[in-house]
């Protein structure tokens, strides 16, 4: 029985080999007009596409015997695909050759099907071409399902313009230990960290070149660091400190809540290796997730308020906040709440600011933070001009809409969501234009294009950059074994124990 | 007979006796079920085993080991390929050219041990999948410098750089070390040159593929023997598993020292030949030679008392009835966890589990419970705490029987963490989705699991439900679950609150009840048992549990005037019982070991649960380690 199946794998295999590939690429003679648009996989119509993108394989959902697909533009250097399979899979340099060529144009996606002899033709699929790139590689954890176990996961970069992943460090390199918050400065890729948990805890900085692991944990911070934005400048690096914990539910549509005891914020100097924070981020209210503006003076975070008891830690509000900081000077502002949890009746989190200085876009759900496991959470975006925000439902699903990152000319968002299956996370892309609107997102392409449909891993904290990390994992995992260099605690912050969650040593 | 013909009958009758021992003792599917062996024909399972040292092998003895999933099958793979191990290597001793035959009934030894490993149910067939790979490399080495009359071993070098991307560290170690040993002794400079290069390589390889090649780390890089797996699934090394790897080359070692022991009697025989007459030391060296004939039936001698003595301390009867609980629970097949389970003789809390869980399944907790030692009290019945990776995939499996689909989920996703690729866990999945109303999610889980071949059927017949999901409301199971479901809104905390919460849902979740009145009788709740005897109004019993009764009649023992107690009605047969215990347990007078002996006949009531083995007079207590420890 299993024979025969291997033979018939083989078999298909073999068929689909030589006429998939080595087909005839004339469009019919002759074919039935139909006025809908044909059924695919990923949903590809209608979106804006940045011209750098790897192409757009797709599965075509439709019966048929054979398929065809022509893709064309203004400016020629059409694509012609014969094909005896659904899986429709697009010459790479042909395809980088039509957008190249057509950069701001429409991209017209006509599909044919074969079904007993007679070929019919559907409505023709549009895409829009941009004339703005996307950063041309991107980041990710990716990661099963699970809650409170983990196994195997690593972190991986992927050539956004080909479908090249290679991994930036596995887990395996390090006895297994849980990595995770990986971050970069403005999406650079000579600017990256992220933390190791369990076996070789630490964090590992990449900073020009230079890789080194420091252990955050001081005996004045609660914790070691967790959730990091590194500063354009560079060299600092904000980080939440959080007791974290996490709950079960059985029957919220939703299975976990994970939630904070206590939280505070600090700020990290790369060059002089001090850890730094104020008064007025380590209270006993949670201070939480913070993210620089654009130039780099201000941090925003999110805030909500002492957890009394179990209740108050999980049903919590985060309300949008924000604060001054000098880096050069290590100066302090005062917590500024730019968006209040009351007001909303919605908690947000994951603020992220745009490249210009102009948006801030973050999720915004019932309670908590951690919107992953949050169906009802979504996007939205604050105009910081005008200090008015709106759900970006022009990108939002009825599953979740988690974690984003901005291109560096922020004309593209990259978001977390489960809109395709409800449990798996999944990467999508979204163009963002003038006006300040998104256009329909798409899923990250991939080679295969049943590939999502196979898949059990999470796209886990995407994070667009500027090119390939070029430090080997081999290197970082070195790194990474490494003992931990000790920050110091900056001896010029004095804080009263009794003035936050924190436990100050005096 | 020519001894080389004699030696493949004994290893083709060696191969025999493991097949049998295999399939009639062993059985070869436990390991599929205890292991979740998979195999997917996808490029992402491909994708995955081919970006470390060690991967490539893996996947093919993945894909071999699958059909372990039938006996007879798994018995056969794994006898042929320890024949042919044990072929190989005496196919490389003899090509090699050195006179080595003295050892040859030691090499069918190198089965036995193979069969002794698989008396664990954690071993991995990768293990003999490497060592066939090793042993077929070097058929092939020793076969390619005799064609060629090659003198320089670099064939050995690349041979290795080959089979350490396929096979790993470990092995590569092995192959290194037996080609080394494999050598000729014919010309020393030959034999200090060949060396030094496979000793290089055996250093530099792994060091050089740390380096620049893979993520692993540098230990792993030279020493990687088992695949990296969950810790639950996790291969204990035990000695024997560290003989079976040296047993190559220690048989090459043993063949040489016989080489060399041959050569010089031969020396020394010459010698003597030329001091005295032709005819005379002819005469005189002839019994020498007939030696051969006392060491070959030394040498079989050996091979079966060290066989027997093996297989004996190998095989372990407790660790394959438990295995054996697993399989029939996850086949549903009660009655047979019921009688297995009596038959282990030492307490296990999987055993306990699973025994309560067939039980509940077959409406028989409240009648049976004490039928088996719980000296674990509710942690034998709630695998809910301490969690650990061991736990989650009968978690998942027990909430699914409870009708609990949101914490059944919950747990398998945990074990999908642990065990991608494992059927069982995503047959799960499959199942709680559909259940919960979610066929996009179903269909990408079948979607991976139609990429395992043997588990075409079944996918086709759930396949429908994520098609057209309106066909689900018409399959008895998913309807029932559905019932069960719980749809109250809160954050769920111990497993009393998640039963009451299912009970509500549906009152005559019977198992939930069970399992709920249970869990107050483990505590010794009495409390809490007043409160929930409530539910059981909904339920049609004829008369009250046998184990309630007892209970009822206990507590009202001690708390006369308890209002609740004193309405229920004991049968008079319980009456007389209890009295008899009573009776028994007055007369020892608070000596509680005497008084333990004597209630012996009542080991399996409720009274004696809680006079002698709950953990609350007991103070029992299961050992824990931090959740990160799995890792």
């Amino acid at each position: 029985m299993n024979l025969e199946i291997l033979i018939k794998y083989l078999f298909l295999f073999t068929v689909g080999l030589i006429t998939g590939t080595c087909g005839n690429d004339k469009l019919p003679r002759e074919w039935k007009q139909g006025v809908e648009l044909p059924a695919i996989f990923p949903d590809y119509a209608g979106i804006t596409i940045p011209p750098n993108i790897a192409p757009l394989n797709f599965v075509i959902q439709e019966p048929g015997e054979a398929f065809m697909v022509r893709l064309t533009s203004k400016n020629g250097n059409d694509v012609t695909i014969f094909s005896r399979i659904p899986a429709i899979r697009i010459n790479g340099s042909k395809w980088k050759k039509l957008l190249a060529a057509n950069q701001g144009e429409e991209l017209n996606i006509e599909i044919f099907c074969q079904n007993k002899g007679i070929w019919s033709k559907f409505n023709t699929v549009r895409q829009i071409i941009a004339r703005e790139k996307i950063d041309s590689f991107l980041s990710y954890r990716l990661i099963n399902s699970a809650y409170v176990l983990w196994f195997e996961m690593g972190l991986y970069q992927r050539n956004l313009e080909n479908f090249r992943e290679s991994p930036i460090i596995q887990n395996k390199s390090v006895n297994g230990g849980c990595i995770n918050c990986h971050s970069l400065s403005k999406n650079n890729p000579e600017k990256f960290m992220f933390h190791i948990r369990s076996d070789f805890p630490g964090t590992v900085i990449y900073n020009n070149g230079k890789l080194e692991k420091i252990e955050t944990k001081t005996d004045f911070t609660l914790a070691s660091a967790s959730y990091g934005a590194w500063n354009p400048n560079g060299r600092h690096i904000a980080f939440s400190v959080n007791k974290i914990n996490q709950n079960f539910y059985v029957f919220k549509g939703q299975s976990n809540e994970v939630s904070d005891k206590y939280s505070d914020l600090v700020v990290y100097d790369t060059q002089s290796n001090i850890l730094t924070t104020s008064p007025e981020v380590s209270t006993r209210s949670r201070e939480n997730l913070p993210e620089w503006s654009a130039d780099g003076k201000t941090i925003f975070y999110i805030s909500a308020g002492e957890a009394t008891n179990d209740s108050t830690r999980m049903i919590t509000r985060y309300s949008l906040m924000r604060i001054g900081y000098d880096p050069e000077k290590n100066l302090w502002g005062m917590p500024d709440t730019i968006i209040s949890a009351k007001l909303t009746g919605k908690s947000i989190t994951f603020p992220k600011c745009s490249p210009d200085g102009r948006f801030l876009v973050f999720c915004m759900t019932d309670y908590g933070y951690f919107t992953i496991h949050h169906k009802k959470s979504d996007l939205y975006i604050l105009d910081l001009k005008t200090w008015e925000y709106r759900a970006t439902n022009e990108i939002n699903s009825d599953e979740t809409e988690s974690y984003h990152s901005w291109s560096t000319n922020g004309r593209w968002l990259i978001f977390s969501s489960r809109r395709l299956d409800g449990v798996h996370t999944r990467t999508f892309i979204a163009h963002f234009d003038e006006t300040g609107k998104f256009g329909k997102p798409f899923v990250l392409p991939q080679k295969d294009p049943d590939f999502y449909n196979n898949y059990l891993h999470n796209f886990n904290r995407p994070e667009l950059m500027t090119g390939k990390i070029n430090v080997s994992p081999q290197k970082i995992r070195d790194a990474a074994r490494e003992d931990a260099v000790p920050v110091v605690f900056d001896p010029k912050v004095n804080i009263d124990a009794l003035s936050g969650a924190s436990k100050i040593k005096k | 007979m020519k001894p080389e013909n004699f030696f493949y009958i004994v290893n083709v009758l060696i191969a025999l006796f493991c097949f049998s021992f295999l399939s009639f003792a062993v059985n070869p599917s436990l390991h599929h079920q205890n292991q979740q062996i998979a195999w997917q024909s996808t490029d992402v399972f491909i994708h995955y085993f081919m970006v470390f040292a060690g991967g490539p092998a893996e996947y093919m003895a993945l894909f071999i080991s699958q059909f372990f999933y039938s006996n007879w099958m798994g018995s056969l793979i794994v006898s042929v390929f320890g024949f042919l191990i044990s072929f190989f290597v005496f196919k490389s001793i003899v090509i090699s050219g050195e006179k080595r035959h003295l050892l040859f009934f030691i090499i069918p030894l190198i089965q036995i041990i193979l069969i002794a490993l698989m008396c664990d149910y954690k071993f991995h067939f990768a293990v003999i999948f490497n060592l066939f790979v090793v042993s077929a490399f070097l058929f092939v080495c020793a076969a390619f410098q005799k064609t060629t009359g090659l003198t320089i071993s670099y064939h050995n070098l690349i041979a290795g750089i080959f089979l350490y991307y396929i096979s790993g560290g470990m092995y590569f170690l092995i192959f290194m070390v037996s080609s080394m040993l494999l050598l000729s002794f014919k010309s020393v400079k030959v034999l200090i040159i060949n060396s030094s290069i496979l000793l290089a390589g055996a250093l530099l390889i792994p060091y050089l593929a740390h380096r620049y090649i893979f993520l692993s780390s540098l230990n792993s890089s030279f020493f990687r023997s088992t695949p990296d797996v969950a810790a639950m699934l996790r291969y204990g090394r035990p000695t024997l598993f560290y003989i079976a790897l040296a047993i190559i080359p220690v048989v090459i070692l043993l063949a040489d020292i016989n080489g060399l022991t041959t050569k010089f009697r031969e020396k020394r025989i010459s010698a003597k030949i030329k001091s005295t007459s032709k005819s005379r030391s002819q005469k005189a060296l002839k019994p020498k030679y007939s030696s051969w004939d006392i060491a070959v039936a030394i040498q079989l001698l050996l091979l079966v008392v060290v066989s027997g003595y093996v297989l004996y301390k190998e095989f372990k009867p407790a660790e394959k009835l438990k295995c054996e609980i697993d399989y029939q629970a996850n086949r549903q097949n009660w009655n047979k966890v019921l009688e297995l389970s009596g038959n282990l003789k030492t307490y296990d809390r999987m055993v306990n589990f699973q025994f309560n869980r067939a039980l509940m399944n077959t409406g028989q907790l409240l009648e049976k419970l004490f039928d088996y030692e719980q000296l674990l009290g509710s942690q034998g019945l709630f695998l809910d705490r301490p969690f650990a990776s061991e736990v989650a995939l009968p978690n998942s499996d027990f909430y699914f029987d409870l009708g609990n689909i949101d914490e059944s989920q919950r747990y398998a996703f945990e074990s999908e963490t642990l065990m991608a690729n494992s059927p069982r866990v995503l047959k799960r999945l499959i199942l709680n989705c559909i259940i919960m109303n979610n066929p996009k999610a179903a269909s990408t889980f079948l979607n991976v699991l139609a990429s395992n071949p043997i588990e075409k059927k079944w996918v086709e017949n759930y396949r429908q439900y994520t098609i057209r999901p309106e066909l689900a409301d018409f399959d008895s199971l998913i309807v029932r679950k559905r019932t069960d479901m719980n749809k109250t809104e809160g954050m769920i905390g111990d497993p009393p609150v998640k039963l009451i919460g299912q009970l509500e849902k549906n009152p005559q979740n019977k198992a939930a009840f069970e399992c709920l009145i249970a869990l107050d009788l483990l505590e010794h709740d009495l409390a809490s048992l007043t409160v929930d005897f409530q539910y059981i109004e909904k339920l049609k019993y004829q008369k009250l549990p046998v184990v309630l009764e007892e209970a009822v009649i206990l507590f009202r023992s001690q708390s006369r005037n308890n209002e609740f107690l004193n309405r229920i009605r004991i049968s008079q047969q319980t009456t007389s019982r209890f009295n008899e215990f009573a009776k028994l347990t007055s007369a020892a007078k608070g000596d509680r070991d005497k008084a333990k002996q004597a209630t012996q006949a009542f080991k399996n009531t409720y009274w004696y649960y809680v006079l002698f083995l709950s953990p609350k007079v007991t103070n029992v207590k299961l050992g824990t380690r931090p959740v990160e420890a799995n890792y």
